[in-house]
């Protein structure tokens, strides 16, 4: 494959990726995330990394998952969804960091989001693949996006 | 090597990350207001009188003159404390009030200072060495407090209302000794649905460790024979099941009351049960509301009470329907939640029910899961029909209003 294939049939690799983090995140009403396919889609030395106000996570797959499964038993979640709205993507030799602007919500229809913000991703390739080696984000940061879906930080989300 | 411990958010972090939400919605003006002046029908709130729909008072019995006039006699024959604890010596209404509860409950009743104490007395003595305790998600957080003082007993947390995963954990433990303890609401207080009495009586048929402990404050007084609430209505007096009641709430007096199974675990309770030997009594003028409303549930005029409240509920479920709200429950209760989509609308809502005259209240998490936030709404005997009618039709407007203003890309 050529140069230009190639970056195109990474670019299309990244879509699905992408695409598969945030379904395997979300759950409906009285599911859980889907932990086996999670598992795939990250690498086995990745690091999982929760800023809030109050302090900050330092996980791993496993740790984050007790975290989620945690949350889901005292009831803070029944159902979550989470899509993506928009990503930057710079590449540096063979890392990729994706800056990808997310928005949470109480369902897929909502009207009006719980949270958005920034997941930031780092992936590198293993055995032939993109996978996330670390992810990160700030849930005190929220993004607003521009009329070209351009996305920056929002000092106030507006309602905490 | 020894195994990674299980990750888990530290005791300090929960309540730092609780108080953000929970400034949140104070910073909003939307909860921990002081109210000028309320009548039942009516609150004064930051000025303005608005028409009550925030209320626990759902039989509207606060200023019945049956209270009022036990309240005053009971302060003219004991004063404002009974300075005893009540291990050595209890105010006489206290007995007057077991002996009262007794007929109303149908099975022997402890009283005790609120029902958080109640639950703190009576859960350790309750359950056994050997035991296991499930409670539900959405137990009241007192129920979830009580249980925290049983370490050494297996606890898990159940789904809500997840009669499958009950079931399944009962077996799983049928061959375990001891008994297996489920701890639930028996009325949710923030979404306003039962607990699932007609499935957790053939789960007790089905399996002889279940033992259930039914906080039931919230459908004291309004529903049931006498008032005895929904667990009491459905289990009336069987064995295996313990029933917590309020006395504050709908009752509009003080305390809370254990309804239980017999009178030698009632005794175990009296004696044991940490609260009751070591906390203060209910003051006796409160004690003596709560005989005068005890009295009044017993009486022949009750049943029209209780009935004039089902009125009420119906013209509230039908104009809802009319205007198209959309409520977390089909339950018929006097507690509403209409969902929204975000915590920004239901603040927003908040205050345009107080532009329009009306007062209700947020519930957003932590007092409920983050994607369940909503308005909660209560439905009582001071609210008129013409009140009720123009409350839903406000909130319908002011539901669609902020929907509006929070429409983004």
């Amino acid at each position: 494959m050529g140069n230009s294939e190639t970056q195109r049939a990474e670019s299309v690799e990244l879509d699905q990726l992408m695409r598969a983090f945030y379904e395997v995140i979300s759950f409906e009403e009285g599911g859980a995330p889907d932990w086996a396919n999670m598992a795939k889609l990250f690498s086995p030395h990745a690091r999982i990394t929760r800023l809030t106000p109050e302090g900050v996570d330092y996980m791993d797959l496993t740790s984050f998952r007790n975290l989620a499964e945690e949350m889901i038993e005292v009831g803070a979640f029944t159902s979550f969804f989470e899509r993506e709205l928009t990503r930057r993507v710079d590449r540096f030799g063979a890392v990729l960091h994706v800056a990808s602007a997310y928005e949470t919500k109480i369902s897929p229809t909502a009207g009006d989001y719980l949270e958005r913000g920034v997941n930031s991703l780092q992936l590198i390739r293993e055995s032939g693949r993109w996978k996330i080696l670390n992810l990160c984000w700030d849930v005190a940061a929220s993004v607003e996006l521009d009329a070209d879906n351009n996305f920056m930080e929002r000092s106030s989300h507006g309602q905490s | 090597m020894a195994r990674a411990e299980r990750f888990r958010m530290s005791h300090s972090r929960k309540i730092d990350s609780a108080e953000r939400y929970v400034s949140a919605a104070q910073e909003a003006g939307v909860i921990m207001q002081t109210a000028q002046s309320a009548s039942g029908r009516h609150v004064s709130v930051d000025g303005a009188r608005l028409l009550n729909f925030g209320s626990c008072s759902y039989m509207a019995l606060e200023r019945r003159p049956e209270l009022r006039q036990a309240t005053l006699a009971a302060l003219d024959e004991y004063g404002t404390q009974f300075h005893f604890s009540r291990a050595y010596l209890q105010c006489p209404l206290y007995q007057e009030l077991e002996r009262l509860l007794e007929q109303y409950a149908g099975r022997p009743v402890l009283v005790a200072a609120s029902t958080s104490l109640a639950h703190m007395a009576g859960l350790p003595v309750l359950v056994r060495d050997g035991d296991h305790m499930l409670i539900d998600q959405f137990a009241h957080a007192s129920l979830h407090s009580a249980v925290q003082l049983l370490p050494a007993i297996p606890l898990s947390i159940l789904r809500h209302n997840r009669m499958d995963l009950l079931d399944a954990e009962l077996t799983r433990l049928r061959d375990q000794p001891g008994h297996v303890w489920y701890i639930a609401d028996g009325l949710y207080s923030m979404l306003g649905d039962f607990a699932p009495f007609a499935e957790l009586k053939q789960l007790l048929d089905k399996h002889e460790k279940l033992r259930l402990y039914i906080d039931d404050a919230h459908s004291t007084s309004w529903l049931g024979q006498h008032g005895h609430g929904a667990a009491l209505e459905h289990f009336a007096n069987h064995e295996r099941v313990v029933v917590a009641l309020s006395l504050n709430k709908a009752f509009s007096a003080a305390g809370g009351a254990l309804a239980l199974p017999d009178r030698e675990i009632l005794q175990r309770i009296r004696r044991c049960g940490g609260p009751m030997l070591f906390s203060g009594p209910i003051q006796p003028p409160m004690l003596g509301a709560a005989v005068g409303s005890a009295r009044l549930h017993l009486s022949s005029d009750f049943p029209a009470l209780q009935a004039e409240l089902q009125q009420r509920l119906d013209l509230a479920l039908q104009a809802i329907e009319r205007a198209g709200i959309e409520l977390s429950t089909p339950a018929r209760s006097p507690i509403f939640q209409a969902q929204c989509d975000s915590p920004r609308i239901a603040f927003t809502v908040a205050e345009r029910m107080r532009e329009r005259g009306f007062y209700c209240c947020i519930c957003v998490f932590p007092a409920v899961p983050m994607n369940r936030p909503g308005i909660r709404f209560t439905i009582s005997r001071h609210n008129q029909p013409e009140d009720i009618q123009g409350f839903v039709e406000a909130l319908a407007a002011s539901l669609t209003e902020a929907k509006r203003s929070a429409t983004r890309n």
